[in-house]
């Protein structure tokens, strides 16, 4: 039986930072690392590197393996490591490199990190022991170590940070299996929508999907972006840091899409900007199809020099991208006509602090500070969209309906009381007070004469004196009218009516909530106990 | 209205109506049924406070589950007049009820004289 992972989250941050440096023959730093974590030493293990193993020098793809082999005891664990571009970045960097990604025509690294994978397995692959696959990539190389978990399928745990993320489109490249899925199950259509792509490759890699996650800080831009195409393949997503911190801009988002779901101006402004978007991202495709021994993502010195514009003022640029003249497809629109691009602009100034909060050094001090919360990363059934979610704050909402459900039904079960018993008993309580009052009269009936006839009337007739003997009244009571039940009744059948919304109501929201977390075991099990928790519903 | 026998000693033939004093039934009764609609109201405005579990959450998935809630809350606003309406209506008519309980027929026999050394 293989051990559990060897390695947690802090001391994979700490490597994944150490890579920047190379890892190779950091074995000494890394048992250090690993001895200050956890106050123990660790089991023998091997280094490799793609500078070792001479692979990346074109493409610029950096990573290492550390392979951790011991028979004894059972440990055959190992753990993938990819680096991104640079350890600093600023905000024009990081948008660069997503939209680098969102373009989708660079597959070199890619290739490059299959290669080195492919050669490292085949040396260890020799073991009798299971291998246990984990994977670590900051930025860029978090979109490669996804990406490779996805193709290759056999990976235990993947861990993006702060990764830029997958492209659907390259993935159908490189993944042939994929794409022909796609084709399939899309009719053969050659263009297919980059949502439908998204779509399909969710229930394509719904095994591998639950085997990745990310960790992003809050606030750092990366994460923040999204274009056609672009996936953030996986289950859960770790937020660093000040959770308060705004998220940054997205540049391929309209920001003010609600807005133009009715407004022309919005609505054109937001055409134009989509426009701009597409028309970057197909340059960008277009220069790399160009500029083939240059790194597009990677490398600081692009021979086309819009592009390198781009990457220094990113700014300048939303103006570009807004009106499409990056590529001349739509030229002539002023930035400041635009809200879009304006608004864009005005925040992504103002939020230009947060860009360095993109850098690996964050991710470990926040890990380290235990600065962090967990969502489930979900597709959306109503957005059709993934969608992060607060897990905990879920179950504390069916918890709290749950129960106020069933203060509602036992309120509604008062007012039947009221309705079938208290009503009657109160009317039999005032019958039998009046029985009292009619038996006490009938006790004393001239003394009943004399209250009931203030003016003589059968106590005297035509000078006669009349002594009372006996009061008998009658005591038959008629049942209560029905117009007292009726007002009630009404009362209850429209709030039986509004349980059973609610009830209904419970059952929808469950129903969606078990499909959007089926894919974590756990979750899926912990829904069913909350289910039976909550009972009848 | 009366129709006595005067024989000297009788029986009324008819009948005659006591009202007794009721008690401050109405009082009591409204506040019993309002107190359970107001406990029902008050359930249901905890309820729709369930939506700040939902603050924070993307997507539409939230968005429909909040929309529903607040679909919940339109709809009770306008069916709470009802229930108030509906209470009056069944304290009036319970109060009605047992007002006119408390007006009973009742019959006499007395003893009759002429004379008042008889009676004594």
């Amino acid at each position: 039986m293989s051990k559990g992972p060897l390695l947690d989250e802090n001391v994979r941050n700490k490597i994944t930072q150490l890579e920047y440096k190379d890892l190779s023959g950091k074995e000494d730093k890394i048992r250090m690392i690993y001895k200050k974590e956890t106050g123990k030493e660790l089991p023998e293990f091997k280094i490799y590197s793609s500078k070792d193993m001479e692979i990346g020098k074109k493409s610029g793809f950096d990573g290492a393996a550390i392979h951790f082999y011991d028979k004894k005891n059972k440990i055959n664990q190992i753990y993938y490591i990819f680096r991104g571009t640079e350890p600093a970045k600023d905000f024009g960097d990081v948008v660069y490199d997503a939209l680098g990604i969102g373009a989708g025509k660079k597959n070199n690294q890619i290739q490059d990190a299959k290669e080195m994978y492919d050669r490292i397995e085949k040396k260890i692959e020799k073991s009798d022991l299971k291998v246990d696959r984990y994977g670590d990539g900051h930025s860029l190389g978090g979109n490669l170590i996804v990406t490779l978990g996805l193709i290759t399928k056999n990976f235990k745990d993947i861990r993006g940070l702060n990764d830029a993320p997958v492209n659907v489109k390259q993935l159908m490249k490189i993944d042939a299996q994929f794409g022909k899925y796609v084709f399939a199950k899309s009719g053969g259509i050659k263009d297919i929508p980059p949502k439908d792509v998204v779509n399909l490759a969710n229930v394509y890699y719904k095994k591998q999907k639950a085997t990745i996650s990310h960790t992003w800080v809050k606030g750092e831009p990366m994460h923040a972006q999204s274009f056609p195409n672009s996936w953030y393949a996986g289950n859960k997503v770790t937020m660093l840091g000040d959770l308060d911190t705004e998220e940054m801009i997205n540049i391929g988002k309209y920001p003010f899409q609600k807005e133009a779901k009715w407004n022309p101006v919005y609505m054109i402004d937001q055409f134009r900007y989509n426009l701009g978007v597409k028309t970057i991202l197909g340059g960008l495709g277009f220069a790399n199809d160009h500029v083939k021994q240059e790194t597009l993502l990677d490398l600081p010195n692009k021979s086309e020099q819009y592009l390198e514009h781009i990457k220094k003022y990113p700014f300048l640029h939303l103006g570009e991208i807004k009106a499409g003249v990056a590529l001349g497809a739509a030229g002539g629109v002023n930035l400041l006509t635009s809200p879009g691009g304006f608004s864009q602009v005005y925040k992504g100034i103002s939020q230009r602090d947060q860009a360095k909060l993109h850098g690996i050094n964050y991710v470990v001090k926040y890990t380290e500070a235990n600065a962090m919360k967990t969502y489930y990363q979900v597709f959306d059934s109503g957005s059709q969209e993934e969608i992060l979610l607060d897990y905990e704050q879920m179950k504390k909402f069916v918890y709290y309906c749950a129960n106020v459900i069933k203060d509602k039904e036992a309120n509604l079960n008062a007012l039947k009381q009221y309705l079938h018993s208290e009503i009657n008993e109160v009317f039999e309580a005032k019958k039998k007070k009046l029985k009292m009052k009619i038996s006490r009269e009938e006790a004393s009936p001239q003394s009943f004469m004399e209250k009931a006839d203030k003016d003589g009337a059968t106590l005297a007739w035509f000078g006669q004196k009349r002594v009372a003997e006996k009061v008998t009244f009658d005591k038959t009571f008629d049942p209560l009218d029905d117009s007292v039940f009726t007002p009630v009744e009404e009362i209850i059948s429209s709030i039986q009516e509004e349980v059973t919304y609610y009830q209904k109501f419970l059952e929808a929201f469950f129903q969606n909530f078990e499909k959007m977390m089926e894919a974590d075991e756990s979750v899926a099990s912990d829904i069913k106990s909350m289910k039976e928790v909550v009972g009848g519903i | 209205m009366f129709d006595l026998d005067f024989t000297h000693t009788g029986t009324t033939r008819g009948k005659y109506t006591f009202e007794f004093d009721g008690d401050d039934f109405k009082d009591e009764q409204a506040k019993r049924i309002k107190e359970l609609i107001k406990k029902d109201q008050e359930v249901n405005e905890k309820l729709w406070h369930a939506k700040s579990y939902l603050e924070n959450q993307t997507g539409e998935f939230a968005d429909a589950v909040k929309s529903k809630l607040e679909v919940a809350e339109r709809g009770y606003t306008l069916r709470a007049q009802q229930y108030d309406t509906g209470a009056f209506q069944h304290i009036m008519s319970f109060m009605h009820s047992v007002k006119d309980m408390h007006k009973r027929e009742y019959e006499i026999r007395y003893k009759e004289s002429m004379d008042e050394s008889e009676l004594t």
